[in-house]
């Protein structure tokens, strides 16, 4: 066989990982979403060093209900409590939560459904129609129940959210693993002698992560409004916690007079939800070119 | 000559819901140490199921295979895994076949690595890997690239340098060039024939293109849905065409020479699968001299000349 | 005289992506005239279907873009157009049947219903529904299809029967110009054979003028009056059956093609494959576009586009023929 002259060194390849990356920096308001949620994220992170915790949860009687200012740049609530500390502060909660419910939950929906979707047959069975009698209750009202039953602690939350997050997510990891699974490549490993679990870690999972990781984005983003939500409805994240939906229940009451108390939680609420929303349109988008060659 | 390859009434059926799919219905073949065997016919006939059953990729309902001598269906999985280092498999599609996500030097290290070859040994990896690039005509600089960087016929070269990777005796190449352009296809075949000269491997070629199964093989078995209908060496096949079914298919080949042109035989009916297929020829319903008794009775395969086997009790009738 | 049913002069076409220009089409002269049947052949990348795509106009809209050039059909300049006006060309005066059969056809529509649409669309003679039913009966026999099948979907077919629905659509309206992309590629050899032989006929009866895109030159053989081969969006070679598959003198791609695909009728040890790859369409080539693989190339081929060669109905895109033939006026 003729010999190939050879050149220098190989040259860097440029994976598809990269590839998606490069179609990302390109898009212009999932650029704009992921500076916005970086910069929560900091805020949250160096909240302390912002302004101490402290300032969000002692009350000054003297200074109730008092509009923005320089001061209380968020004005104060009824508690004499300064807004912006609390909306600071409230931050880590909702950033820390929506991370650990999307993260747990991703991690036991991709166990259940590479499984049911890699072996299919009984397996798939038992695995999908355990989880169909979870989704027919809907989401949120089953975390209500587990945690209106199992009493108001952190830990009750977390697990209520993630019960409600796994079955939905299951079902798209499963399909994603199904449409990989029939891949030639999978077929050619076969025939290199791989074992199951191989295959399933450098085959499968690698290649179907891409769906999957662009449905969790678009979860984290539902999950902030859904711990919101609860804790609005005093079943979650309890007071004087700083939490942005303990924030909306404690200013109905004077949303009248003092419409800044719902303004600026409210704000901070939808802000983050969007910008983790645009993140996840924008990775979808990379991983899915419309225009291919 | 040894044998390297032998079945014995192969049978591959699959659960459709509208019946069995009688994929591949006993099948008998030997493969001599050395040669290639071409495998032909169109959709619905099997070829690739065969295939993949004497790898064992698809397990086999009934029937044997032998690898050497040794009775590869008595082998448990675990052994059967061993069998990877010496039977291997080329693929159709060079674009699904390879993993996006790895790069040309881990597709190739892939099997070496799965078989623990050159374990705690990096720079004889490096070298083999090397050295295999090299005989399948890849450019050491796309070591580090990407199997989307790259072209059909490049990719297909990385799907045999990885088929070769273990050392093996035998190789399955299931349409290796169907889907690469017509020069590329030239330089693929060339290279495949180069490596069964310097390598004495064996191969079986399936393919649905005659002239290109011409071109490469020594023995040539054409296959209807399921059976094999002919059998015979590759100039014996091609001068002597005795199955209705092979003389029609050579027959419909569109050649670029335009002397023989309007004469394009056409065979009625359409390509079936057989699913609960009835009992009698399968040909039957398509065959221009069909008679009394070959919808009912099927015949198995008759020697009607040294090496050559057909499937039809009525072919010396009918070829005068 | 026959008509000039097509002519297109020197056609350029590109695709516009945020990345990159591809240049699909690079000066593409074409004459078809009616009945005739022109053989395109050309490797993946040569641009024939951008070129078949430029001709009705369905290029991409958002990247296709026609940079030069012009398309007569009938003495019109079809890229002068109006949108409604071309809308109402296709399928009634210019008809196109691609490659793929299994994703042509509606799954959710009978077949019966996607030719009734066809016929529907460009009723200019104002036939009633029941006549139009009684087309949609006609065109279904005319291509070997029972017309009871008339209330089955796509699914229901296998692929080649599938290719003779789309070819029904194609025809339904009896248009003077077809465009035929790969029409067999994808079917088995023994359909193959079916479909070819059926098209010939329809042909024949209907006359219609047809351009055949296809990489199988033993197609051209049985089908084709001339050819055309394309190479990195160029026509490089022209000319009758006889010119291509039997006179001496070819262009080196053409003289290439021959010597890489396996015949059976001849014997070879081994096939002659042309070194290397078709050159990267994103970038604008200096010179001529072969002359990177072709085993004749000098200095000159580098730098200078080679003319065009003329030898009767024979034309030749290479130095070699044009200095050949100067040598010998200069005698």
């Amino acid at each position: 066989m003729g010999k190939v002259k050879t050149a220098a060194k190989p040259e860097k390849g440029v994976s598809q990982n990269l590839e998606i990356l490069r179609r990302f920096r390109k898009n212009r308001s999932a650029m704009i979403g992921l500076s916005i949620f970086l910069l929560i994220c900091l805020l949250a992170i160096f909240a302390d060093v912002i302004t101490p915790y402290s300032n969000a949860i002692t009350q000054v009687k003297g200074a109730r209900l008092l509009p923005p200012s320089m001061e209380h740049l968020f004005g104060t609530d009824n508690l004499g409590r300064d807004m912006f500390a609390r909306v600071l502060h409230g931050a880590r909660y909702s950033i820390a939560f929506a991370l650990a419910v999307s993260a747990c939950s991703l991690v036991i929906s991709v166990v259940l459904g590479g499984i049911a979707g890699y072996y299919g047959g009984a397996v798939d069975n038992v695995v999908m129609r355990a989880l169909d009698v979870i989704m027919c209750i809907p989401g949120d009202l089953l975390a209500l129940c587990i945690v209106a039953a199992f009493g108001t602690n952190l830990g009750n939350l977390l697990i209520a959210l993630i019960i409600g997050q796994v079955p939905a997510t299951v079902r798209i990891v499963r399909a994603t693993i199904m449409g990989v699974s029939s891949a030639d490549y999978i077929e050619a490993a076969q025939c290199h002698g791989a074992r199951d679990a191989r295959i399933i870690a450098k085959y499968i999972v690698p290649n179907a992560m891409g769906p999957i990781i662009v449905n969790a984005t678009v979860n984290a983003s539902r999950i902030i409004i859904s711990v919101s939500s609860l804790s609005f409805l005093g079943l979650g994240i309890q007071a004087p916690a700083p939490e942005w939906g303990n924030l909306l229940a404690g200013a109905r009451e004077f949303m009248r007079i003092c419409p800044w108390l719902v303004y600026f939680p409210g704000l901070a609420l939808v802000v983050t939800s969007l910008s983790i929303n645009m993140v996840g349109d924008g990775l979808r988008d990379a991983l899915d070119p419309k225009i291919r060659d | 000559m040894s044998v390297l390859i032998e079945t014995q009434d192969l049978k591959k059926y699959f659960k459709t819901p509208r019946g069995w799919l009688h994929a591949v219905d006993g099948i008998d073949l030997k493969i001599e140490e050395g040669r290639t065997l071409g495998v032909v016919g169109e959709s619905g006939c099997g070829k690739s199921t065969l295939g993949r059953a004497v790898l064992r990729l698809h397990e086999p309902t009934s029937g044997k295979i032998f690898y050497e001598g040794q009775d590869l269906m008595a082998l448990k999985k675990s052994e059967m895994r061993h069998m990877c280092t010496k039977m291997q498999m080329i693929f159709q599609d060079p674009y699904s076949s390879l993993n996006p996500r790895m790069s040309v030097w881990q597709l190739i290290a892939e099997p070496m690595l799965i078989n623990d070859m050159y374990k705690g040994d990096k720079d004889g990896l490096n070298k083999h890997i090397e050295e295999l690039m090299d005989t399948v005509g890849l450019a050491k600089r796309l070591a580090h690239s990407y199997p989307h960087e790259l072209d059909g016929g490049r990719r297909q070269r990385i799907g045999v340098a990885r088929a070769l990777a273990l050392n093996p005796k035998f190789i399955v190449c299931d349409e290796p060039v169907s889907a690469l352009d017509v020069s590329i296809q030239a330089q693929i075949l060339n290279l495949l024939m180069d490596l069964q000269d310097d390598r004495g491997l064996t191969y079986m070629f399936i393919t649905h293109d005659l002239s290109v199964v011409k071109h490469i093989s020594d023995e040539i078995m054409v296959m209807y849905m399921g059976k094999c209908v002919e059998r015979a060496p590759k100039q014996e096949l091609f001068a002597n065409p005795a199955h209705p079914y092979t003389r029609a298919l050579l027959r419909a080949i569109p050649e670029p020479n335009i002397d023989k042109r309007g004469e394009l035989e056409i065979l009625k009916g359409e390509v079936t699968n057989p699913i609960n297929p009835k009992p009698g020829c399968r040909f039957a319903h398509r065959c221009p001299y069909a008679r009394e008794g070959c919808m009912e009775t099927e015949t198995g395969l008759q020697e009607i000349s040294p090496a050559h086997f057909v499937a039809c009790p009525f072919c010396k009738e009918i070829n005068g | 005289m026959s008509d000039k049913l097509l002519e297109i002069k020197d056609l350029h076409v590109m695709y516009h992506t945020d990345l990159e220009n591809v240049y699909a089409v690079n000066g593409v002269d074409l004459e078809l005239t009616t009945g005739e049947t022109l053989g395109l052949v050309g490797e993946t990348g040569a641009g024939k279907t951008t070129l078949a795509l430029s001709i009705l106009r369905l290029l991409p809209d958002r990247t296709g873009r026609i940079t030069e050039g012009e398309i007569y059909y009938n003495g019109t300049n079809l890229l002068e157009l109006d949108k409604n006006v071309m809308a109402g060309i296709r399928g009634e005066e210019i008809s196109m049947i691609f490659q793929d059969p299994m994703t042509a056809l509606n799954p959710t529509q009978t077949v019966g219903q996607q030719i009734y649409e066809a016929l529907m669309l460009h009723n200019s003679n104002h036939l009633s529904k029941k006549e139009l039913w009684a087309r949609v009966d006609s065109c279904l026999e005319m291509v070997g299809i029972p017309a009871a099948r008339k209330k089955e979907y796509p699914h229901q077919f296998s692929g080649g029967m599938k290719q003779r629905v789309v070819i029904a659509i194609a025809l339904c309206c009896e248009p003077s110009l077809l465009l035929a992309d790969e029409p067999t590629t994808a079917l088995d050899v023994t359909i193959q054979a079916q479909v070819l032989m059926m098209m010939k006929e329809l042909r024949e009866r209907l006359g219609t003028s047809m351009i055949l895109i296809t990489h199988d030159l033993g197609v051209v053989a049985q089908v084709c009056d001339n050819v055309g081969v394309m190479y990195a969006g160029e026509i490089i070679e022209y000319g009758s059956l006889e010119d291509i598959f039997k006179n001496e003198k070819h262009h080196p791609y053409t003289v290439g093609l021959f010597g890489s695909i396996p015949r059976l009728g001849v014997e070879t040890e081994r096939l002659s494959p042309i070194d290397g790859l078709m050159p990267d369409p994103t970038k604008k080539i200096v010179g001529c576009s072969f002359a990177p693989r072709c085993p004749h190339a000098t200095e000159r081929c580098m730098q200078e586009k080679p003319g065009l060669y003329r030898e009767g109905s024979h034309q030749i895109k290479c130095f070699l023929y044009t200095d050949e033939s100067k040598k010998e006026a200069s005698k």
